[in-house]
């Protein structure tokens, strides 16, 4: 009878445990925003990123680190992509293994930091509360070659003399 | 006859008696404890110094030499290329690039360079100028100008100072053009003018110097200024909780920072050992044969003179404090006191410091930075409060006290007579292990969380700070300045 009713307890609290596992689960799940974009992906909700900085979408520059800052709802999760050529998707930035995004604090701002290379560069900033409500902004960063730029350089040099 | 002999060897017993008693006071007694020594030091010290000043005036020779060691920049900032350098005080590398940078500001002071031109620009444009090639100095306090051209070029005076009165640093700016003149960009603080002065000067060799510290491999992220990132101004299509100083810089990828451990006990008991106590009596003109003097049951030091006590704990701390009413300390070694400043104090506070760093671990003198603004105060004419923090690699360290945070060095002059003056003698030291640094965003999320109401803070200030526990570990922690208030975040 004891040991009967100790297995009808034990199975109660193995059920609830279970349940708190997969609400759990959910829960993480819901937060994980996905490794590979498609280049068309479409924002689903309004405003759950701003890109503040680059403040054009379309830029030029002849550094080798792009600084990226945004503006989101508290709570929200931002995610920075960058459109790989070779498989035409956006791929999640990883800086060391660790992805680049972050759920945006009580100051509801982001900044994060991301190579470039060399000519065109396509990133994706997606800010989503889940997986059905996000936000995406597409920017695009070209970067100049120092020969380029000497090339310039040697072209007013000449002038001047 | 009779009675005139008597009343001659009265009167010669007398004068004795005067001799006897004028050798007991000047030799022997307790009201001058050094005897003929401190007739002369008075003397000295109170009379003749002061006659010689005030017929020679003040001369840079009076100027203290440690002033120039310890004004120090908080930071420098090389930009080339989209690559940026970032040097502390204490780091690698901020000797040399301290030298480079003062050796430009210096000339430029000393009209070694030719002003082509001087203009007022607006923010945006001296923002942008640390998008480009440039050095940017920054002392991360508001400073006198007069204490800043003697810090930087020995002279109080320079072709600048009608332009400028409080400053917080400046930034050379080179183009990317063929003309080899630069521009030297200069704040100031008082009336908000931002003067730019274009220098016809030896571009070509500082682009070169600059280019070899920036060949120097680095493994950490290029630090964004708070303007950059938009996050110096109000957001427009949201709510704005917090705004950053314009000029801050942000680290976006998280860093480390070395393992910190204080002196042990043991070893700083020998640094507290006579020899030691000895010097710093005789620094705060403590007569320690005749002090009253004790340790009290938490074994404190305590020596008590008639209108100051000085304690030395166990746990190094050094407090001198003067009783209320009390005249204190006469740190000017005898210079004029008739106009005390900003510029007198800081010279006075420095030289104090220094002559007790003597007696100090190796190096405690090195690691010290000026912590506080170097200006006057039109509220407490006469009366400064000035701190050093004990810096390891650009990282300053605070110690945890009863009633909060203490810097590692806190003094408060008033006309030239020291009211008070705490100091942690300890030393510390690098072991192995890292700790990985926060977000500096994670730590305005607490900022914001403790002291948001309904007006967006506005972060001065944000950096990384080692605090030396009262149990003597030390960890790092995030210190801000928000609206003017000091803010540690653990």
């Amino acid at each position: 009878m004891v040991l009967k009713r100790l297995f009808h307890n034990a199975t109660k609290i193995g059920v609830v445990l279970m349940l708190l596992v997969v609400m759990m689960s959910a829960t993480v799940q819901a937060y994980a925003a996905p490794d590979v974009l498609p280049t068309a992906v479409e924002s689903t909700a309004e405003e759950l990123v701003t890109l503040k900085a680059p403040e054009q979408l379309i830029t030029s520059t002849n550094n080798r680190k792009l600084p990226i800052s945004a503006t989101a709802p508290q709570g929200a999760l931002v995610s920075v992509y960058r459109y790989n050529y070779a498989t035409g998707y956006y791929h999640k930035i990883t800086v060391g293994d660790v992805p680049l995004e972050a759920v945006v604090g009580s100051t509801m701002l982001f900044a994060g930091q991301v190579d470039l290379n060399s000519g065109m560069n396509k990133f994706l900033i997606r800010g989503a509360w889940d997986d059905s409500a996000y936000t995406v902004v597409k920017f695009e960063v070209n970067v100049l070659n120092d020969g380029f730029m000497d090339r310039i350089k040697s072209v007013i040099s000449t002038i001047f003399n | 006859m009779l009675k005139k002999s008597i009343k001659d060897i009265v009167l010669a017993l007398l004068v004795f008696v005067a001799f006897v008693l004028v050798y007991q006071i000047w030799f022997n007694s307790y009201f001058l404890p050094n005897g003929s020594d401190y007739v002369l030091k008075s003397l000295r010290s109170n009379i003749i110094t002061p006659i010689v000043r005030l017929l020679e005036g003040r001369s840079n020779a009076d100027i203290s030499q440690n002033l120039q060691e310890l004004f120090k920049p908080e930071k420098i900032v090389l930009h080339v290329s989209g690559d940026r350098r970032v040097y502390s005080n204490g780091g690698e590398g901020f000797s040399q690039v301290r030298a480079m940078a003062g050796e430009i500001i210096s000339r430029c002071m000393l009209g070694d360079y030719t002003v082509k031109s001087k203009e007022t620009v607006d923010t945006e444009s001296f923002y942008n100028v640390l998008k480009g090639k440039s050095i940017y100095v920054d002392y991360g306090k508001d400073c006198d100008y007069r204490l800043f051209s003697f810090g930087v070029c020995g002279q109080e005076k320079n072709r600048f100072t009608e332009d400028l009165s409080v400053i917080r640093g400046y930034i050379i700016g080179l183009h990317d053009g063929i003309m080899n003149d630069f521009s030297l960009y200069i704040m100031d603080q008082k009336s908000g003018n931002i003067y730019r002065y274009m220098l016809e000067g030896d571009k070509e060799q500082i682009e070169a110097t600059m280019n070899e510290f920036m060949l120097e491999p680095t493994n950490s992220g290029i630090p964004s200024y708070s303007f950059e990132l938009n996050f110096h101004k109000e957001q427009e299509q949201m709510e704005t909780k917090v705004v950053f100083e314009p000029l801050l810089l942000m680290d976006l990828v998280p860093k480390t920072l070395p393992h910190i451990n204080s002196m042990d006990q043991s070893e700083l008991e020998r640094l507290l050992q006579d020899d030691l106590i000895d010097n710093v009596l005789e620094a705060f003109s403590i007569d320690g044969s005749t002090t009253r003097k004790y340790i009290d049951l938490d074994n404190e030091r305590v020596f008590v003179e008639n209108d100051a006590t000085l304690t030395i704990y166990p746990n190094g701390l050094l407090e001198y404090q003067t009783v209320q009413g009390g005249r204190g300390l006469n740190i000017t070694g005898g210079a004029n006191q008739g106009v005390y400043d900003i510029y007198a104090a800081t010279t006075h506070a420095v030289d104090f410091v220094a002559r007790l760093c003597n007696y100090m671990p190796p190096d405690y003198f090195e690691h010290l930075q000026l912590n506080t603004d170097l200006t006057e105060d039109a509220q407490q004419n006469g009366v400064y409060r000035i701190c050093f923090d004990y810096c390891i690699d650009g990282t300053p360290l605070q110690h945890k006290t009863q009633d909060g945070y203490s810097h590692t060095i806190e003094m408060e002059i008033e006309n030239g007579y020291l009211k008070s003056y705490k100091q942690y003698v300890k030393d510390y030291e690098k072991t192995e292990g890292v700790w990985q640094q926060e977000p500096m965003l994670k730590a305005a999320d607490a900022l914001v969380d403790a002291h948001y109401t309904d007006k967006a803070l506005y972060i001065e200030k944000i950096g990384v700070c080692y605090v030396e526990n009262r149990d003597g570990t030390v960890a790092p922690v995030w210190a801000a300045v928000v609206d003017g208030y000091d803010r540690m975040i653990e």
